[in-house]
């Protein structure tokens, strides 16, 4: 029998096909990526503890946002002015302010007094000087709580406690793995950004503060993170995000920055 | 006599277009590998507000930690009197869509806990692993942001994103 040629099968119209499912992938998928601003939602406290303190009001660094979207500021005296709209973009600058001013005195034995005097002139929060050893103290202070509360059997008090044990023996590892037995400037657990808006308060105005929030959170972790590691802030927080489990040590490092600089923001329900 | 004479078989060898479809191929697979297929486009109209030093979400949506949440006005202007302040919401993937797959706050925590009931065990998280993102627009009030919240807080979802488009660093 005679050797049959095969024919070469005409493939010209494989580029069409791959044309169209190229055409469909591009109709059908965006390129835009999802950014935001990642907030948690404060736990309701069910221990009652000394409510109606009143905290002194360098501790807190309020925005106010009313619903004809005018902002109002505390001013580094303490009182409150409106800020014009124009202005929107100093907040980071007075945030960053409000954070670092009293940094550098936060070992009272070094300062000397007419920096004491700044010290208490100004309206910005105050710093503590924190060291490893200082909080093995407060962690052994919290377990002898605990054996009170155990006795008492009192479970809300157990679980306050325990919570409040780790917290304090997480920041004694890290200062101890970071600054070894050196002091470190530590801000006041009551000093927060606190943010009040009302009802019809606009959303491009709320996502305008929390921007200003966090690009001042930002500049100062990003200060300290490339002193202290020469790495950028946002290069590790990028990492970490993208697997905990794989950059265990930029998580540590991660810890300790937000530790130093804690992001305490308050959003405060509208009442109206 | 013409210097360029043309004599009908001198075509030349067909152009061999063989390689056009490795071609093709190779932009398909770019566009597969970088791009996030589209969620089902949201019922509200949404422009949204800009802002710096944002998280990047992909990280988060690769991995399903994350439930996403529209608040804008409804694209059918007719509905809009039936939602407070004429802004609704719209849900990704409902178990039960209403029709015109508007909500109201009410409906945001049932949504939540069918979400996580739907994941197949191996990717179950716990429900504050879970970042809910809000992709509201500009106008939206924040006082309904802030009842979503509530209703967040309800559950123990208390993880929140405020989603903004980023605008690259700030300029002094």
């Amino acid at each position: 029998m005679a050797k049959r040629e095969i024919p070469e099968i005409n493939a010209g119209s494989m580029a069409d096909i791959a044309f169209l499912l190229l055409l469909f992938f591009l109709v059908t998928t965006t390129m835009d990526k999802d950014q935001a601003y990642i907030r948690s939602i404060p736990k309701k406290i069910e221990k009652q503890n000394n409510d109606n303190q009143e905290i002194d009001t360098r501790y807190v660094f309020h925005i106010y946002a009313n619903d004809k979207n005018e902002l109002i500021l505390r001013d580094r005296l303490g009182k409150d002015m409106s800020l014009p709209i124009r202005e929107k973009d100093s907040i980071s600058e007075m945030l960053y302010d409000w954070y670092m001013t009293n940094r550098e005195f936060f070992d009272e034995s070094r300062v000397s007094a007419t920096d004491k005097m700044k010290k208490y002139e100004n309206q910005f929060p105050w710093y503590s000087a924190s060291s490893a050893a200082e909080y093995k103290m407060v962690v052994d202070a919290y377990y002898l709580e605990l054996e009170k509360a155990e006795k008492a059997g009192s479970e809300k008090d157990i679980q306050f406690i325990t919570a409040k044990i780790s917290e304090a023996q997480k920041k004694q590892k890290l200062i101890k793995q970071f600054f070894g037995s050196s002091k470190v400037p530590e801000i006041s657990d009551k000093a927060h950004v606190r943010i009040e808006v009302q009802q019809k308060t606009s959303y491009d105005l709320f996502a305008k503060i929390q921007s200003e929030v966090e690009e001042a959170i930002y500049k100062v972790r990003d200060e300290e993170c490339k002193a202290k590691f020469g790495e950028s802030y946002g290069i590790i927080k990028g990492r970490v995000i993208q697997d905990e489990e794989k950059y265990k040590d930029d998580k540590l490092k991660l810890d300790l920055i937000e530790m130093l600089f804690p992001s305490r923001i308050i959003e405060v329900k509208p009442k109206n | 006599m013409s210097k360029f004479k043309k004599d009908g078989r001198g075509a030349g060898p067909a152009l061999n277009t063989a390689s056009l479809p490795d071609i093709v191929f190779m932009l398909l697979f770019f566009f597969m590998v970088a791009t996030t297929s589209k969620e089902t486009d949201p019922a509200v109209k949404i422009a949204q507000p800009e802002g710096t030093r944002t998280v990047d979400l992909t990280a988060y949506k690769q991995r399903s930690e994350i439930d996403f949440l529209y608040l804008g006005q409804p694209r059918n202007p007719s509905r809009a009197d039936d939602f407070k302040f004429g802004f609704a919401l719209s849900l990704d993937n409902v178990v039960q869509a209403s029709e015109d797959e508007l909500y109201t706050v009410n409906t945001v925590s049932r949504w939540k806990l069918d979400k996580k009931a739907q994941k197949p065990p191996r990717m179950k998280k716990d429900i504050d692993a879970v970042i809910t993102c809000i992709k509201a627009d500009k106008d939206a009030p924040t006082g309904i942001i802030f009842e979503i919240r509530d209703a967040l807080e309800r559950i123990n979802a208390l993880t929140i994103a405020y989603a903004v488009k980023d605008k690259g660093t700030k300029k002094d």
